[in-house]
This record gives C-alpha cells, sequence and structure tokens, in this order.
C-alpha cells in the first residue's frame, strides 16, 4: 500500500510547527515561572518580616504605655497605643550611624534632646487668665515651635537621631534643596566635631521637618521604641 | 615708589590691574563652584533605599516549598495580628490628639464622640520672686479615668492667683470657685481633668493650664460612657 504522500506531508508539517512553537514558547513561560518564583520569594519575605514586626510588637501592645516603632526596612514610623496606630510618619532615610547591623530590638527611651532649644512663650504675673488666653490664641506654641532636630537618647547608650529636611510643600523647589543640603551639611560637620560617636547604636532617621516637629510634640516622656532590623546601608 | 611695598592707590585701581582682577575672582569663583557644587551635591544627595536581599535559605526554596512556606506564614500573621488587635480594649477610650485639638470617644472600630477641645497652652509662669514656675502644658501618653465629678468646683491652685496678680488665700474656701468647669469633670491624675468650659469660642485652641476642655454636650456624652478605669491616651 502506497504512502497517502500528502497525509505524511500535513502531519510533518503540523507535528514541525508544534515543536517550533513550543521551542518558542519555552523560554516565555520559563520566563514567567521565573517571575512567579520572584513574586512569591518577595512575597516570602515580606510575610516574614511582617511576622517578625507582629511577634516583637505583641508584647509591647500588652502595656499601656504608647510606644514607637521604627521600621528601618519599610521607613516608616509609627506611634502606636495597645496595636492601635496614634500617628504614623514616613522616613526619608534611615542610617545606622554606629554599631553595625541593627537587630530588631526594644530601647527604653530616657531623654530628649534638642540641638536647638526651643523658648517657651512667657507670661508676666498678674498679666491674667485672659492675656494667657490671648498669648495663645495668637498660637504663640504648638506643633510648628517644636525643635526639628533632635536625638532620642535611649537606655543602653543607644540613640535615634530625627533629622529634618524641608516639608515638599514648603517653599520652591530650589530652596528646599538649598535648606536640604545646608541642614545635611551642619549635620555631617556637627558629627565630624563630635568625633567618634559614644552610642553603642545610633540610628539616624530624616524626617520632614512637619512630621518631625509633630514627633516631638507627641512624644511622652519616657517610652519604648521598637527598632526593627536594618544595616548601616538602610 | 621702588622696589617691594605699597603700590599707589592709582596703580591699584587701574584699569588694566581692575579687569585682571575682576578676570581672576571670576576664574577663581568658578574653580571653587565646579569644586564645590559637585562635592556638595555628593554628600548631600538623598540615599536611596538599598534594595531588598534575598536571605539565602529563601534563595533555596523552589515554588512548591514557597507556596507551603508563604501558606504557613499567613497563618502565623493572621494569628498574630489577631492577637495584637485584641490588646486593644474593648470597652470605650478617649483618644486626645493635641496637635489638633480634638477629642475621640471610641469604642472598637465606632467613634462614639468626635469634637473640638482645648489643650495647654505651653506657656510658662515664674512667680515674682522667681522660686517656683509653672509650665500649662497637657501630658502626653497613658492615663485612666480616676474619678468622675458632677457640678465640679474649681479649688484654684496658687498659679491661678498668682497669674491674676492676687495674694494667695491661706483659707480653703476663698480658692472655691463653682460654675467655671462645666457641669462635669473626669479626672486622669495629677490635677488633670476632662471638663467643660465658659470659653467655648477658644474650643479648637492651645489655650488652658493643662486641663481638656469640652463642649458641655459632648463632656456629657464622654461622662455618662466613661467609667472608672476608662483608659485615656493623650499625643
Amino acid at each position: 500500500m502506497a504512502p497517502d504522500w500528502p497525509l505524511v506531508a500535513t502531519t510533518t508539517m503540523l507535528l514541525t510547527l508544534t515543536v517550533l512553537m513550543s521551542s518558542a514558547c519555552s523560554p516565555g513561560a520559563s520566563r514567567a515561572k521565573g517571575d512567579e518564583l520572584q513574586q512569591l520569594r518577595n512575597e516570602y519575605v515580606e510575610l516574614q518580616h511582617e511576622e517578625e514586626v507582629l511577634t516583637a510588637e505583641v508584647p509591647l501592645a500588652k502595656d499601656s504605655d504608647p510606644y514607637l516603632v521604627v521600621d528601618l526596612p519599610n521607613r516608616s514610623l509609627e506611634l502606636k497605643a495597645r496595636g492601635r496606630s496614634l500617628r504614623h510618619f514616613g522616613i526619608l532615610e534611615a542610617t545606622v550611624v554606629s554599631g553595625g547591623e541593627v537587630r530588631t530590638s526594644v530601647w527604653s527611651l530616657i531623654d530628649r534632646h534638642p540641638l536647638e532649644e526651643v523658648e517657651r512663650p512667657k507670661i508676666a504675673p498678674g498679666a491674667g487668665e485672659q492675656a494667657a488666653a490671648e498669648a495663645a490664641k495668637n498660637a504663640l506654641w504648638g506643633p510648628f515651635r517644636m525643635p526639628a532636630d533632635y536625638d532620642l537618647i535611649c537606655e543602653g547608650g543607644n540613640a535615634v537621631e530625627v533629622r529634618a529636611l524641608p516639608s515638599e510643600t514648603s517653599r520652591s523647589a530650589i530652596i528646599r534643596w538649598i535648606t536640604s543640603a545646608h541642614r545635611r551639611s551642619a549635620n555631617w560637620y556637627r558629627r565630624w566635631r563630635a568625633g567618634k560617636a559614644e552610642q553603642r547604636y545610633s540610628v539616624e532617621l530624616w524626617l520632614a521637618e512637619n512630621d518631625s516637629q509633630l514627633l516631638f510634640w507627641s512624644l511622652p516622656k519616657k517610652m519604648k521604641i521598637l527598632v526593627l532590623r536594618g544595616s548601616a546601608g538602610s | 615708589m621702588s622696589g617691594f611695598g605699597f603700590r599707589s592707590r592709582r596703580h591699584l585701581f587701574d584699569r588694566d590691574n581692575l579687569k585682571a582682577w575682576i578676570l581672576r575672582g571670576l576664574l577663581g569663583s568658578a574653580v571653587l563652584i565646579l569644586i564645590f557644587v559637585p562635592l556638595l551635591y555628593f554628600m548631600t544627595r538623598p540615599k536611596e533605599a538599598p534594595p531588598a536581599v534575598l536571605p539565602p535559605e529563601v534563595a533555596k526554596l523552589d515554588l512548591k516549598d514557597l507556596r507551603t512556606q508563604i501558606g504557613a506564614l499567613q497563618g502565623k500573621v493572621r494569628k498574630l495580628a489577631e492577637r495584637r488587635n485584641r490588646l486593644f480594649p474593648p470597652g470605650p477610650v478617649i483618644l486626645v490628639d493635641t496637635a489638633v485639638n480634638q477629642i475621640y470617644m471610641v469604642r472598637g472600630p465606632r467613634v462614639l464622640v468626635q469634637d473640638k477641645c482645648s489643650t495647654g497652652s505651653g506657656l510658662e509662669l515664674t512667680d515674682t520672686g522667681g522660686n517656683r514656675s509653672w509650665t500649662f502644658e497637657t501630658p502626653r501618653g497613658y492615663f485612666k479615668v480616676l474619678g468622675k465629678v458632677t457640678d465640679p468646683v474649681w479649688i484654684r491652685p496658687d498659679w491661678a492667683f498668682i497669674e491674676e496678680g492676687e495674694a494667695i488665700p491661706k483659707d480653703r474656701a476663698k480658692r472655691e470657685v463653682p460654675d467655671v468647669l462645666g457641669d462635669y469633670a473626669l479626672a486622669f491624675g495629677d490635677g488633670y481633668f476632662i471638663h467643660g468650659t465658659l470659653y467655648t469660642r477658644m474650643l479648637g485652641s492651645s489655650v488652658t493650664h493643662g486641663c481638656i476642655r469640652v463642649d458641655d454636650e459632648s463632656l456629657k456624652k464622654i461622662y455618662q460612657t466613661a467609667q472608672h478605669g476608662t483608659p485615656i491616651w493623650i499625643y
């Protein structure tokens, strides 16, 4: 029986086409697999971080005192009480200045040290409550009067150094750049003058100016600070 | 004048010399700008967050293992989050945001009361002798309702007399002032209260001596809902 040549030719062509198509598609398929793997890895890392945060936070949230969560990898700062967020700030930049890699740990705030003292408005004896109310009404006091650059000194020689950059909405871009450059240079000079840091661990956080002032305004005198792991390049 | 020494003023400012000085000045400034601007830029440029480094143990996992591990982690995270969320009191809670002078009473996710309030003015008063001083600030942190009073009477402290320029009385009765703290007051320690006010126009401003002043209507709701021990967070 003679082979059905047209049928053989068609089958061969179809097979070749299938092989060609599958070979053409295989890099895409492996790429898709690679993308999925990467996505899952990222999800895994995020979940691991979330687990680490929650594991460290639950013991703090058992206490009624407010606490501060400094999340170096996610660059966020949160004032919380019993697990509920009271205030949330974004960290523009975070650097571990001394001590190398910071492990997730709880620091106890013992003092706040503003780099420039802020003078409180005063009322004279005999000025009367109405005068005091008038002075207050003229907005002599508020978060905007708080220091923007300060150190949160913690037990065991650790410190969180909060520094401010001009807020995005304030002034023009060029003025913001000049102000930022000035503040960074001043900070760099201050650090250079101070020489070797005494702190065991020192974390430098750059916040927007209004955030930095609002944080200072909101902090109780003593509190726990949960610092979530980060390295020198955080 | 020959030799080295001072050149005559005329020589210093003659046309060619002046041109040379200006040229040198411009050249010097350009060199300084060329050196310092890039230096300042590199010194002060914003630092990008470093890319996340994949832990080696994660890099070893294949798709199947990753999916299993992620499922387990999601379960752990959910449980931990539930555990943390349960730590927030289920009953009524008072929150005071001093930055915007707002008071909230919440129960779980529900907001029962939200209104303007007045908090500490931040002013400092020193007596004439300079021996004693007071800072009129609302304290921050965690407190709880320690006492509930109806028709509270204000016992004027020493600073209230000093502020008004009056002599401090020895007789306690002379310190008592009724009808200035509103209908209700909630004590939260160290002489601080959440109370009513005559100065309703000042609500929303930082004007008090440290106490938290609230409008009559909101105060009534807060007073009726709060119990001894109701948590207060001031921030």
